[in-house]
């Protein structure tokens, strides 16, 4: 598989780096996120582990724009991007896949990312980098979808469709991605091609913040690693740290390691 | 006193629109269906009970229990068995149940049209004496008035007993929080869903039994009275069964109270339609309605993505035959054939709006009837100069000036589609329509004795039904030009994304909230137009005709016929007029919902299962079904991995071959 990542080097201007400002989420009186702070560096994979139930998906949502925090602030290079509405975040370069697949079933794998290409195309400068239809040609390409471009997304399995969500989010031109999970429902080939395609992505400076259950693809390609449970921050460093921490040991295996 | 005893009868008659309000309620919250149907049922039932007690002569004592405690809960429990349980086993969406309800709804219509005929019964049985007991010297009840009332508190208060005490109650609960949980936790989700439906059909027949003696008993009149009680349940927001209690008993006490209030002529039509205006002033007022269901808004109801796509070839094969056939009608028709004729092509003009609007982005429309009997009516007045700050206009221009006015009007109701979706999206565009209805159309202020001129056209007259036709047929070739615009390049790569995933399209960068008003408001001008043409047909504003139950069959028959192709329209059309023409008055109607009970077996209409059967069994049946796994819980709940990497490879392998082994 060739990687032509040119098409997605994200503008001067826009470096993508997330800054998450002691975000607190409250549901009635359960406390789901508490005083979380993080930083998503430019052309590095962060990732967000944590034991089920810890808040990653409720974090990730209030970064993406799906729930309003109740305090603490997300920050897109210098922009205070809390209440910005989902929309407007993927026309100012935040891009994001699901963990619960919301692919455009009806449609085929060209239309799914070229929708997407088209839809930011007036709002994000992508000077000299050609139109919608050229930088879909060159996502496709990149994520391994240019063989099934015709057919219609709702016939593909699970693990073809996160790619289907990734490429769709690379064809927003975002300068950093948010990615839910990508790697739930490969089979080993397909999660080793995802793994070789992120990299391939932080290596164009864009920003990648993973929440993902598969630990092994966490510890190959991150950066920094940030350990939640029970709503707080309670770890953070780089791979090897992180696998030998007792907290998160604590916290993973519940007995003290 | 006065105000005292008209309180008293405000609670009597209040207290049936609470007890219709608690069958909606309980029925939605045990199995997350709204009943579109319910006051179908009610009718259903008072037939019965007329059937048995009027015209087979049954006692009373005999027929009213019968009725009431068995053939109420009996249609409940039929509809669970066969048509809402074999759903949920499929998984089907939100928007599918929603269609069955409309279904179930237009099929008991049907019937009480087949089995009891036009005339009205105007000697439904009262259940209770008709004597009048005094409270105090100056102050009465009537004895039904008090049973009424009783009903509805002990009914009230022994469903909250159950529901808070008892094992059932806890059961219902786990049910509706989660029903795939319940199930594997052994609660009978089965058992709890019939349960519901029972008691939600029993109260709908009890309050269509009460109701039926205050009026002449037609299969329309009392079903429009209890949608209109479809109010209090959303005072309710659907889920506080004390919440609709309350709400139909204060909005009866209101009712009652407002005879002794005279408005100003223009609101002269709000003291009888208080619950219409509670209904559609609460869906736009409460902020969060939320949806028990995720699902993509279209979910089920269009064979996505088969339409739009297909190749010139294959589009010809369906429209070649289609224009053939149009073009032969008037060589092969004449007289009343031919007007009838003119009358399927007007009516696919209005359909087109409909497919414009759920055939492309998966939105429900419950209140096309009203645009499009605004269309007519509008027309009709700025041709005749009796539309205030309008001059005369002739009749072509009348229809497009109405069309853009009622055009804005949509763009309000797309207003309320930009945070409603689904369910809640359907009831308000339903309630916009009953306003429409009850505000204008019955009112003798704008829309007594209608009359609307065909158009002449650089001085000919397409008066005769030949000429009409062939108008008729180059509005709707416009028409369809204009909605096949809608699925074609960028902006129908927008709409579809739309339509597949609202959430997916906002995280792209979409802003949906143009394109929504956008789209409703054009399929409300094309309603309109639609509406200008089927009056002209009939060379008259007949409100009747543009009443909500016309826009439930209307929505019913396109996506039977399927929303998603622009042929549905014409096939809708013709199923609507031919059968009536051929079988008589009520057949289309029985026709359309039977079909629409087995929509789950059509996917993608009539049209939609014809084209799969001639593109060699690549149905969309398949497509909908691979979306259906793509969307069901993934391992999100997947046991937390430990850390070492070792254990992580091996918990990471076991998870895998699990998950080969699942598919």
């Amino acid at each position: 598989m060739t990687i032509t990542m040119d098409a997605l080097l994200p503008s001067s201007t826009e470096v993508g780096r997330l800054d998450v400002q002691s975000l607190t989420k409250q549901f009635g009186g359960l406390t789901a996120v508490d005083d979380v702070s993080l930083t998503v560096v430019p052309g590095q994979v962060t990732s967000l582990i944590g034991p089920n139930g810890a808040g990653k998906t409720t974090l990730f949502n209030c970064l993406t724009g799906v729930l309003p925090p109740t305090s603490g602030r997300v920050i897109l290079d210098g922009r205070d991007i809390t209440s910005v509405p989902m929309h407007r975040r993927a026309q100012l370069g935040v891009g994001r896949t699901f963990q619960r697949l919301e692919v455009f079933a009806g449609m085929t794998v060209e239309n799914n990312l070229l929708v997407a290409a088209e839809s930011v195309e007036r709002h994000r400068a992508r000077r000299g980098r050609g139109s919608a239809r050229e930088l879909t040609e060159q996502v496709l390409d990149t994520v391994g979808l240019t063989e099934l471009r015709s057919t219609v997304a709702g016939e593909l399995s699970t693990g073809t469709l996160r790619l289907v969500e990734l490429g769709r989010a690379l064809c927003t031109s975002p300068s950093v991605l948010l990615l839910d999970e990508p790697g739930s429902g490969l089979d080993s080939h397909e999660s080793d091609a995802l793994e070789h395609i992120l990299r391939g992505i932080v290596d164009t400076g864009i920003g990648i913040l993973l929440v993902e259950h598969d630990v092994d693809l966490v510890m190959a390609i991150s950066e920094t690693i940030y350990v939640m449970d029970f709503g707080q921050l309670i770890a953070s460093g780089t791979p090897t740290e992180i696998s030998q921490s007792p907290e998160v040991r604590q916290a993973y295996l519940g007995v003290d390691a | 006193m006065v105000y005292l005893q008209l309180a008293l009868a405000g609670v009597a008659s209040g207290s049936i629109a609470a007890l219709s309000g608690l069958g909606l309620v309980l029925t939605y919250r045990a199995t997350g269906v709204f009943n579109f149907a319910h006051g179908a049922v009610a009718m259903f039932v008072a037939y019965l009970l007329w059937q048995t007690n009027i015209a087979w002569g049954w006692p009373l004592v005999v027929a009213a229990p019968l009725v009431l405690l068995v053939g109420g809960p009996g249609i409940g429990l039929i509809l669970e068995r066969f048509v809402f349980r074999p759903l949920e086993t499929k998984g089907a969406s939100t928007s599918e149940k929603l269609v069955a309800t409309l279904g179930v709804f237009v099929v008991l219509v049907g019937l009480a049209q087949t089995i009891w005929g036009p005339v009205h019964k105007s000697d439904s049985p009262n259940l209770f004496p008709q004597t009048s007991i005094h409270l105090t010297p100056d102050l009465r009840i009537g004895a039904n008035q008090l049973a009424q009332l009783v009903i509805v508190l002990v009914s009230a208060g022994a469903l909250l007993a159950v529901f808070r005490f008892t094992h059932l109650g806890t059961q219902f609960r786990a049910v509706v929080d989660r029903r795939q949980l319940a199930d594997l936790t052994a609660v009978n989700a089965n058992r709890v869903a019939s349960l519901a439906w029972a008691l939600g059909c029993g109260f709908a027949g009890l309050s269509g039994a009460l109701l039926a003696p205050q009026l002449e008993l037609d299969p329309f009149r009392l079903t429009l009275l209890v949608i209109d009680t479809f109010g209090v349940a959303v005072v309710a927001r659907l889920t506080s069964m004390p919440l609709a209690v309350l709400a139909g008993i204060t909005l009866g006490v209101l009712q009652s109270l407002s005879v002794r209030w005279t408005p100003p002529a223009p609101f002269d039509s709000l003291k009888p339609n208080l619950l219409v205006v509670t209904l559609l002033v609460f869906l736009l007022l409460y902020r969060t309605l939320n949806e028990r269901s995720s699902d993509g808004p279209g979910r089920g109801l269009v064979a996505s993505g088969v339409g739009g796509d297909r190749s010139l070839a294959g589009r010809l094969l369906v429209v070649a035959p289609l224009a053939v056939l149009a073009l032969l009608v008037p060589v092969a028709l004449s007289g009343q054939d031919l007007s009838s004729a003119a009358l399927v092509v007007a009516l696919a003009v209005v359909f087109l709006s409909i497919t414009a609007v759920t055939g492309f982005t998966g939105n429900i429309t419950l209140g096309q009837a009203g645009f499009a009997g605004l269309g007519a009516l509008l027309t009709s007045r700025m041709d005749t100069g009796q539309l205030p700050l309008m001059p005369r206009l002739p009749v072509l221009p009348a229809m497009i000036v109405a069309s853009l006015l009622v055009g804005l009007l949509g763009a309000v109701t797309g207003y309320s589609a930009l945070r409603r979706r689904g369910l809640f999206l359907g009831l308000t565009t339903l309630a916009v329509g009953l306003v429409v209805y009850r505000f204008v159309f019955e009112s003798p202020y704008f829309a007594s004795r209608v009359i609307i001129d065909r158009p002449n056209l650089f001085g000919v007259s397409l008066d005769g039904d030949r000429a009409f036709y062939w108008f008729s047929l180059v509005c709707l070739g416009a028409c369809l030009l204009i909605v096949d615009r809608l699925r074609r390049g960028r902006l129908g790569r927008v709409l579809a994304a739309m339509r597949d995933s609202e959430t997916g399209a906002r995280s792209v960068g979409l802003d949906l909230r143009r394109y929504k008003l956008a789209i409703f408001s054009l399929s409300a001008a094309i309603a309109a137009f639609g509406g200008s043409l089927v009056a002209q047909q009939q060379h008259a504003f007949d409100p009747l005709q543009f009443d909500p139950f016309h826009s439930l069959f209307w929505f019913t028959a396109v996506l039977v016929a399927g929303a998603s192709y622009l042929s549905g329209t014409m096939v809708a059309a013709a199923i609507f007029v031919v059968l009536d023409v051929v079988l008589g008055a009520g057949a289309s109607t029985l026709v359309i919902g039977i079909l629409a009970l087995f929509m789950s077996r059509l996917p993608g209409g009539i049209v939609g299962t014809l084209l799969s059967l001639r593109d060699g069994g690549r149905l969309p049946a398949g497509l909908a079904n691979a979306y259906a796994d793509a969307r069901r819980p993934q391992p999100a709940d997947a046991p937390a991995v430990p850390l070492q990497p070792s254990a992580f490879a091996h918990q990471v392998l076991e998870e895998r071959s699990l998950e080969t082994a699942g598919r």
